[in-house]
């Protein structure tokens, strides 16, 4: 089984101004889409923000949406979108001339913010609704613009943190570099954790190159048992922590076990690995519940009743293989009918659920549900299970045996 | 011992009766049906949860109910047809 976990995670920015318009173009007419040509150096690395200056005379435009979009050379769009939020949300002031505007910062995200790409293909700015992304309508109010793209290069982060309880090893892929600064390394390490024994399976990896990084560690499974001829993922018996940290070490000053002294957290993650909620005695066996051992008396000379009792018992106690075919003959018997068309409507009700994938949705306003629905629901409920209650009396009464 | 040799022998009896009966098989219409319920059932459960889950519960145990004590006659039934002395 294996469990992705996505960790967006914090990371300290360098931000690196890409392109910085100089002139501030005017925005004529009715359609707000103004494309911006340049050929400014490539987008390295990792595109987070996207800033624009701007400002609205008036607040007509409020509830209308703005989401930024990058296309490429071709026109086609890249898979690098800002979220979409209102005018008033994205706090675009209200103002009459350009030097009361404020910097409008969009956050990117998408598999394609990541790649190296050209700056040539140019960047189309344009209102969107939220449903369709190529329609274009004007903010006939936003008449000046000046662009600032910001790039926030990666110093170091944690993509992506999963773990199999299968195989016991967790992956962990992110970015680091290997600094240039004298005795500043960036390091990567991972170790689990359980209260019952601590920390273990610590490893420690340091960054050699700048770039993209994918590594495996293995780790313990507490008390988990395995069986050789189980094909199921075993239970685990104790609730533990996956931790993973990306650091910046000093190693000025070498420190024992592994030298430096952490000046920086660049980025952390963990995940805890549950235990079962309820485990009992089948978890621990594949067979039917082990009988126990049987019952042995001290017999001798001078303890005559632990002989008869132990003849007892050899004589009446049923052995292990009759509770077997026990076991079998109530799981044919649950397979055969009659019986088991009772059975199977049992297990067939048993998968009924009322917090499965909704097949329509009910938008109602949070206080018609407050005071309208939930007395409603509760009083109907009430009146229910008082005529279930009266209802089955009467079927009790009519029951022959 | 005689505990064991009894038992053993009642259940490869029972066994060999027991299976002389058809398997049942459980239809696929079962499954899927019971998944589409649940989806109309989780959209009603949003807004009125009290009343969908009395409404489940009482018919999900008037089902079990009756078709235990169906069960109970149709067994008691068959245990009747076998003839005793007299």
């Amino acid at each position: 089984m294996v469990l992705p976990i996505l960790f967006g995670g914090y990371s300290t920015a360098y931000a690196a101004i890409l392109y910085q318009q100089t002139g501030y173009p005017v925005i004529t007419g009715s359609t707000f889409n103004n494309t911006i040509q340049a050929t400014s150096p490539d987008f390295s690395g990792v595109i987070k923000t996207f800033t624009i200056y701007a400002y609205r005379t008036d607040n007509t435009e409020d509830n209308t949406t703005w989401q930024v979009q990058l296309y490429n050379q071709s026109g086609s769009l890249v898979n690098c979108l800002s979220d979409i939020l209102t005018m008033s949300e994205r706090g675009v002031p209200i103002t009459n001339n350009f030097a009361s505007s404020s910097p409008i910062t969009f956050i990117m995200s998408g598999s394609e913010c990541e790649q190296t790409f050209s700056f040539v293909g140019g960047i189309s700015i344009f209102e969107n609704s939220p449903e369709i992304v190529s329609v274009r309508y004007a903010i006939g109010n936003v008449s000046q613009l000046a662009m600032k793209i910001e790039n926030n290069f990666p110093t170091g982060r944690i993509d992506t943190f999963s773990y199999s309880t299968t195989t016991a090893v967790a992956n962990i892929t992110g970015y680091w570099e290997a600094t240039t600064t004298p005795h500043i390394t960036q390091r990567l390490s991972f170790w689990q954790f359980s209260n019952t024994l601590g920390r273990e399976s610590y490893e420690q990896i340091t960054a050699t190159t700048t770039g993209y990084f994918n590594f495996s560690f293995p780790f313990l499974d507490p008390y988990a048992w395995t069986a050789t001829s189980s094909t199921t993922t075993a239970p685990i018996y104790n609730s533990f922590t996956l931790n993973a940290s990306l650091d910046e070490y000093d190693e000025t000053n070498y420190v024992f076990p592994y030298g430096g002294t952490i000046i920086n957290n660049l980025d952390a993650t963990s995940t805890e690995v549950s235990a079962v909620s309820q485990y009992n005695a089948d978890d621990f066996t594949l067979n039917p519940r082990q009988l126990a051992l049987y019952p042995e008396y001290e017999c001798g000379i001078t303890s005559l009743t632990g002989c008869f009792k132990n003849a007892i018992i050899w004589a009446f106690y049923p052995t292990q293989e009759t509770l077997d075919n026990w076991n079998s003959l109530l799981t044919t018997i649950q397979t055969k009918a009659p019986v088991g068309y009772f059975f199977m409507t049992r297990d067939s009700i048993s998968g009924l659920s009322a917090t499965s994938t909704k097949a329509f949705n009910v938008v109602i306003p949070s206080s018609l549900k407050t005071y309208i629905f939930n007395p409603f629901d509760t009083g109907i409920a009430a009146i229910l299970w008082f005529f279930f209650i009266f209802n089955f009396y009467k079927r009790l009464k009519t029951i022959t045996i | 011992m005689i505990t064991s040799a009894l038992l053993n022998g009642i259940f490869k009896a029972v066994s060999f009766l027991i299976n002389k009966l058809p398997s049942i098989t459980t239809n696929s219409g079962i499954g899927s049906s019971v998944a589409a319920a649940s989806q109309y059932i989780s959209g009603v459960y949003a807004f009125i949860p009290l009343i969908s889950t009395t409404i489940l519960a009482i018919i999900a145990f008037d089902i079990i109910f009756e078709s235990s004590y169906l069960l109970y006659k149709v067994i008691y039934w068959i245990i009747r047809r076998f003839p005793t002395q007299s």
